[in-house]
């Protein structure tokens, strides 16, 4: 009996282990986070020319400066945390719809409407997309990214640097 | 000097006349240039899109089974022609091996049914559908895909000589093979036009027929894919609704046809680039109307079809169902203007209908009628010039002066200052926004008339400052104090309701009264649903069927809107679909649209009429939205005694379309030249042509062919209209019917306001005579009373609008034309 304790003592011990690698592995790079604590995520996302682009603040929080983080058509969540999604158009009316989570929005150029989300757990979300009424075959559908916010701080900092 | 062309046309004509024999005493029909030369000069392929030589004529036929064979059987197909008979020993065989042997090199698309073969016969005496049928078995062809096709004989030649530009003819010397005919293998595509001869005979030829087949086939580009299996599930429909309908009361037993090809009517509407090339989301794909008058007065009514690309057409009504095109004698043909609308109404009270004609800022058009169908432009004159975003036109006598008013609904700028290439200015990309943006909105005019064709704008004065988003309103004694209030329509949002306080100024009532609107709202007619003796108000909405794709088992439903209220804007206040307003009392009504059954999908406007003469008012709905959307069907709802409507669309022939037709071509582009980055040109090359679901957008009821029942005519956004004949007056054992005219002194001449209650036994009828006719438009026409079973009528209640109630006693036979005048 004792020796099955032991077993299973050594098992838990080697998954905290790796669990604890895998966390540093993602940590490591980004000594700072573009979370800020207690203040929502905004994310700005365009719509043109029947695609999305998507805009993350950069290490001051703060959108439309110079360190934004344009993450091409890649909407990915921190999950647990408050995030206003600001949406805009430089064309066509584009609607926007997280029908998980039951939201929907609009984007119409000059103007702006915003979402607030917060999503859990970690998955994928569906993102349904369209230019409202118009032409139906386009990129604004797909999937939308909810990860641990460590995994998001991690990706962004990729992104940031260049990768995908 | 040699002119090359003829010598074209002559070596080709050798080539089309070798028929069976060849003798010299063939007919030669004139054949044009172009046939003989595309034969001669396109024997490499190119890159070039094969050109349009001709268009096959509508044709009547039968088939090797039997059963009718017309182009429609065609319609959206590519198919290979050519002209036979069973007993010719010449080249018959010949051909029929050659095009055997095609068939089953193209065998991939004759089994996609996207290509047929056709085999007309030239000896139709010897060439029955048996004997055709034997022929094909002979031969191997397979039965789906290759028709062999006889009838009458004259019909038959004339279709090869006239239709298809060949020659047949008899040598009655020869009895072995008595007649002669061409060779020639001909390429029709979907649209039924000629794309290419190409002589049977010649093993090269025919190569390159395979060649230009497989191209004509790619050029068809179904958007949505799914667009030509519509009629499948319109089958399914019909049979569905004709068990249904047998559980009904209504008296249906009777039919439309469509005879738009026997009526002459020869318009065609035509859209901007931004409702098809382009895909904009935008107000132009809002179509157009069409308006009705007796524009000469011969006592027929004649029809007025607006376009918005190569100008608006009149076609007079000579009567039996035929039309003639008298567009430049009568002066109304504005081309080069973006058509939306018109209205017909006697705005001199001279005793003739006058024309307001609106378009997208090409400058609104006041035509005076001569009255004998030749108009005069005098739009400046009479100070109604605007060039904006206008609608549809409202003739009312707002103040009771006699005179009729014009109310001028504007949608808002929903366009650019750019222009295309087809003179329309374009729209802004976000146009389906452009309610949430205040510097786009474009009050709608009153325009007060002076008398003797001059109007005045007093929108400000009388306090009708209406912004809406409107294409239409409806005048309506909303509090029943004998002064015409207005109901504006709006297509993004609240429709409002002005009060009018005694012809002084208006009063915006609009929640009170009407606390929730269709959001969508496209067409409005007041009339008395349920013969209760109050006048009902019906609306359609098209905007909130767009927020999600339904299939038909949901289209009697209200829409399940999911657009966000940043988009709606109206705080829940809103129906997601039509709206039947059954009126209660003064400025008071209960919504019942559901509960009678008076949703449907994708609406545009409507026209109400007995067309069953049972006493109570139907419904026809011109619907569908075109590209890219899905086929929605016209409705056609009998009212079932007031207490609700029943769909009748298929029991009556509406639907399917004539030749199941559900598809239209939209637009042309070419893959391999200037279009090459255009969204269908994606893994295509050379010349495209995208397909459409077609689409009604406006109609009109009244009888067309003046047999005593009601027929309708539709306006099709793209296409050509539909000429909806009934056959009630033939089918029904009694038909009685009481048409009304009114001829205003003090009140306007066209009596414009006026109610007419008529009372035959105990059942009396209330209508109200306000023009509105069909979709954002306004027509001159009698009051069409239905009287059921009652052979007379012992009654008649006019109320003119100048207030005066004059009473007329019977009995009036069924089957009158009242004519009566204020006094």
């Amino acid at each position: 009996m004792k020796h099955r304790w032991f077993a299973w003592f050594a098992v838990m011990t080697t998954l905290l282990v790796v669990g604890d690698r895998e966390f540093r592995s993602e940590a490591a790079p980004t000594a700072e986070s573009f979370l800020r604590p207690g203040k929502p995520l905004d994310i700005h996302i365009l719509g043109r020319d029947c695609r999305w682009e998507v805009t993350y603040p950069g290490r001051d929080g703060v959108l439309a400066t110079a360190d934004d983080i344009i993450a091409g058509n890649r909407l990915q969540l921190p999950a647990g945390t408050s995030v206003r999604l600001h949406l805009h158009s430089a064309d066509f009316v584009y609607s926007f719809a997280l029908p998980e989570l039951n939201l929907r929005e609009i984007a119409v150029p000059d103007m702006t409407f915003t979402l607030s989300v917060s999503a859990q757990p970690t998955g994928n979300l569906t993102l349904r997309g369209g230019e409202m009424c118009g032409d139906r075959r386009n990129e604004l559908s797909g999937t939308v990214v909810v990860s641990s916010p460590t995994a998001w701080n991690t990706w962004l900092h990729q992104h940031r640097n260049g990768h995908d | 000097m040699t002119n090359p062309l003829r010598t074209t046309v002559a070596i080709a004509l050798s080539v089309l006349i070798a028929g069976c024999s060849s003798s010299t005493t063939v007919t030669k029909p004139s054949i044009p240039a172009e046939s003989p030369t595309t034969s001669s000069n396109t024997a490499t392929t190119t890159s070039a899109p094969l050109r349009v030589l001709g268009q096959v004529p509508a044709f009547e036929l039968i088939d090797q089974y039997g059963e009718r064979f017309d182009q429609w059987r065609l319609w959206g197909k590519v198919w290979i022609a050519d002209f036979i008979f069973t007993r010719c020993t010449a080249t018959c065989p010949q051909q029929t091996a050659r095009l055997a042997d095609l068939s089953r090199q193209l065998g991939d698309e004759l089994k996609a049914d996207r290509l047929r073969l056709v085999s007309f016969t030239v000896d139709p005496a010897h060439d029955t559908p048996a004997v055709l049928e034997a022929y094909g078995k002979q031969h191997k062809a397979d039965e789906e895909s290759w028709s062999f096709v006889t009838g009458d004989r004259s019909a038959l030649w004339s279709l090869c000589e006239r239709g298809f530009k060949l020659p047949v003819g008899e040598q009655t010397e020869n009895t072995a093979n008595p007649f002669l005919h061409s060779t020639q293998f001909v390429l029709v595509d979907q649209q039924g036009q000629i794309r290419g001869y190409y002589d049977g005979l010649l093993a090269e030829d025919v190569a390159r027929l395979k060649k230009d087949a497989e191209r004509i086939v790619q050029e068809l580009k179904p958007v949505p894919a799914a667009l030509f299996d519509a009629y499948e599930s319109l089958k399914q429909r019909r049979e569905q609704q004709l068990v249904q309908i047998e559980k009904e009361q209504v008296f249906h037993q009777f039919s439309f046809t469509d005879r738009r090809p026997e009526s002459g009517i020869r318009f065609r509407n035509r859209v901007v680039s931004d409702a098809s090339k382009d895909y904009k989301a935008t107000h132009y794909d809002h179509g157009n109307g069409l308006a009705v008058a007796d524009v000469d007065g011969d006592g027929k009514h004649d029809l007025y079809f607006v376009s918005q690309l190569g100008g608006n057409e009149l076609w007079r009504n000579l009567g039996n169902g035929q039309f003639e095109n008298i567009t430049e004698k009568a002066g109304v043909g504005v081309p080069g203007r973006i058509g939306v609308t018109a209205s017909f109404a006697d705005l001199d009270n001279d005793g003739d209908s006058d024309l307001f004609v609106t378009t997208v800022r090409g400058g609104n058009l006041l035509f005076e009628n001569d009255g004998e169908g030749v108009f005069r432009l005098i739009t400046e004159a009479a100070g109604v010039a605007y060039s904006g975003h206008s609608s549809g036109v409202v003739c009312f006598d707002y103040n009771r002066d006699g005179r009729l008013d014009l109310f001028v609904c504007n949608v808002g700028v929903y366009t650019t200052d750019e222009k295309a290439a087809d003179g329309s200015y374009t729209a802004h990309k976000d146009a389906f926004a452009s309610h949430l943006k205040k510097e786009r909105n474009e009050p709608s005019l009153l325009y007060r008339n002076e008398g003797d064709l001059r109007f005045v704008e007093v929108s400000n004065e009388v306090q009708l400052r209406d912004e809406s988003w409107t294409g239409d309103a409806t005048p309506i004694d909303v509090n029943q104090d004998g002064w015409l209030d207005l109901y504006v329509l709006n297509m993004q949002g609240h429709n409002e309701y002005y009060e009018n306080i005694g012809g002084q100024r208006f009063e915006k009532r609009s929640r009170d009264v009407f606390p929730k609107t269709p959001w969508g709202a496209m067409g409005v007619k007041v009339f008395d649903f349920d013969n209760d003796g109050q006048l009902d108000l019906y609306i359609t909405d098209m905007h909130s069927d767009m927020s999600q794709e339904i299939g038909p088992e949901a289209e009697h439903l209200k829409a399940q809107m999911i657009w966000p209220e940043s988009l709606l804007q109206t705080n829940g206040a809103s129906l997601w679909g039509n709206a039947l307003y059954r009126r209660t009392g003064p400025s008071q009504f209960e919504e019942v649209s559901d509960r009678v059954g008076a949703e449907n999908y994708w609406p545009w406007g409507f026209s109400v009429g007995d067309l069953n003469a049972d006493g109570w008012d139907d419904v026809f709905i011109a619907a569908s939205m075109n590209f890219p959307f899905r086929y929605g069907i016209n409705s056609l709802l009998l009212n079932q005694r007031g207490e609700k409507f029943v769909a009748a669309e298929f029991a009556l022939g509406v639907e399917p379309r004539r030749g199941n037709r559900t598809t239209v071509p939209w637009f042309e582009v070419e893959c391999s030249g200037a279009d090459k980055d255009h969204l269908d040109c994606k893994d295509r090359k050379g010349h495209v042509s995208v397909w459409s679901s077609i689409g009604s957008r406006s109609s009109v009821m009244f009888d067309l062919d003046g047999d005593g029942d009601l027929d309708i005519v539709t306006n099709d956004f793209g296409s050509e209209p539909i000429v909806l004949i009934s056959d009630l007056a033939e089918r029904a054992a009694k038909l009685n019917w009481l048409t009304v005219k009114l001829v205003g002194t003090a009140s306007n001449r066209d009596g414009l306001g006026a109610t007419v209650k008529v009372t035959a036994g105990t059942q009396s009828y209330l209508k109200v005579l306000d023009g509105k006719s069909g979709y954002l438009s306004q027509s001159v026409l009698p009051l069409y009373f239905g009287l059921g079973d009652a052979e007379q009528v012992d009654a008649l209640e006019i109320i003119w609008p100048s207030g005066k109630t004059q009473t007329a006693n019977g009995p009036v036979k069924a089957g009158t034309a009242l004519e009566i005048r204020e006094e």
